[in-house]
């Protein structure tokens, strides 16, 4: 079972119907307690403030959870920057698997929203997004702009991505499918 | 937090030089057996100073690396010019340790322009006189013109992978790491990646690095003299 982390502060839905498209099972949860035995693959997908996400994790449990699964999981937008160092955003600690501090872009203008390359690739997909993380050592791909910005990161079982794989055709389609049949 | 081993190469040894000596040279091991350890035990990035390359010899380290190709490697050492630069730049899975490069009395920031910042760390080596951390250059000899607020507003435009800074007046002393430079750092910039390097001397200096605010470290004597053992690196890494 593929199991998505439903959080207030989360477009779960879109990314439920992205999966439901693909033919891929899944549930949506918003306890840790309900990530059903059978989990093989956690999506995290978050859209909004990043101090509010951070707390709704803490006070759910969820920030321990995230720290000690060792499922495949997949942090996306919001649900990527929270699992960096640091967050300028509602100035707080983030979970700590990814190093590096996400602040406001220096992109203009903002939000930064389209569709974007990564650098040296040719595949487009689509960004919503003011906060990013400039540089990091768990970075794999960064945005085809002037200033670095990370566009993918992975760590251990952690991987995660700034764009919204759900939004992005199916260039996006690709990488939730590599990433669930990983 | 990410924690990445370092190795000083001299004529393709591990090795330690104290007090940047060459003649006063310890060998930790071969270069090829300590990459193979290190991949084993699950390490994606290294951090190698190519000691050859400072003392301005020739070597082939760089071909010796790229055999490797699963792991990325952090270059420093002997990279005084924009052709060196390119030359390790060139290799995917290489990044550049930039120090006297960068402190070097006619550098200008617009030569950086064209690479890419998110595979550049800027490297200084600074020593706390009368109240400020000045930056030193050449073997630890010599001051540069800058302290270090100085040359972090001058390259602050640059999105560097991490400021490594090593507080050298604590090198070979067991003091830990200077805590109070990367919060002072920080609080001065707080959109840096602050890279702790020198004096860790275990799990717990590291994790005191990381409630500072810091969010790389570089260990390497801590880890050859046995404390800190590569797992602890590895649970910080991989």
């Amino acid at each position: 079972m593929k199991t998505i982390i439903k959080t207030p502060f989360s477009n779960a839905l879109s990314l439920a119907a992205s999966l439901d498209r693909l033919g891929i099972p899944n549930q949506s949860v918003t306890l840790p307690l309900d990530v059903s035995a059978d989990t093989t693959h956690l999506l995290f997908p978050g859209v909004g403030h990043a101090g509010k996400m951070l707390a709704f994790l803490r006070d759910n449990g969820w920030d321990q959870f995230i720290r000690e699964t060792t499922l495949p999981f997949m942090g996306i937008c919001l649900g990527f920057q929270v699992l960096f160092d640091f967050l300028e955003e509602g100035e707080c600690e983030g979970l700590g698997i990814f190093d590096g501090r996400v602040g406001k872009l220096a992109l203009k203008p903002l939000p930064h929203m389209g569709w974007a390359r990564e650098r040296g690739h040719p595949e487009y997909y689509y960004f919503v997004h003011s906060f990013g993380v400039a540089t990091s050592q768990a970075a794999t791909h960064y945005l085809e702009t002037d200033l670095p910005v990370v566009s993918r990161a992975r760590r251990k079982n952690f991987y995660g991505c700034q764009f919204h794989p759900e939004r992005s055709s199916e260039t996006g389609a690709r990488i939730l499918k590599e990433f669930l049949c990983s | 937090m990410f924690v990445i081993p370092a190795i000083d190469v001299l004529e393709g040894k591990v090795v330690r030089l104290r007090k940047g000596e060459r003649s006063e040279k310890i060998v930790h091991g071969e270069l090829r057996p300590t990459l193979e350890r290190f991949i084993s035990a699950g390490v994606r990035r290294v951090h190698v100073v190519d000691l050859d390359g400072a003392f301005g010899a020739q070597s082939d380290l760089l071909d010796q690396l790229s055999d490797y190709p699963d792991l990325r490697f952090q270059i420093g050492g002997g990279l005084r010019s924009l052709e060196k630069i390119r030359k390790v730049l060139a290799r995917p899975n290489f990044d550049v340790v930039l120090g006297s490069f960068l402190s070097r009395s006619d550098a200008e920031v617009s030569e950086l322009a064209a690479l890419p910042a998110e595979r550049m760390i800027a490297a200084f080596d600074v020593v706390s006189e009368s109240g400020q951390y000045v930056v030193k250059d050449q073997g630890w000899t010599r001051s540069t013109r800058y302290s270090l607020p100085q040359i972090l507003q001058k390259y602050s435009s640059v999105s560097f992978l991490g400021i490594l800074m090593t507080d050298i007046s604590r090198d070979g002393l067991p003091l830990g790491p200077n805590l109070e430079l990367y919060q002072e750092v920080l609080n001065q910039n707080p959109k840096v990646n602050p890279i702790a390097s020198g004096g860790i001397r275990d799990a717990g200096d590291l994790e005191a690095l990381r409630r500072v605010g810091v969010t790389s470290a570089v260990i390497g004597r801590g880890l050859y003299e046995g404390a800190v053992s590569l797992q602890e690196v590895i649970r910080w890494q991989q």
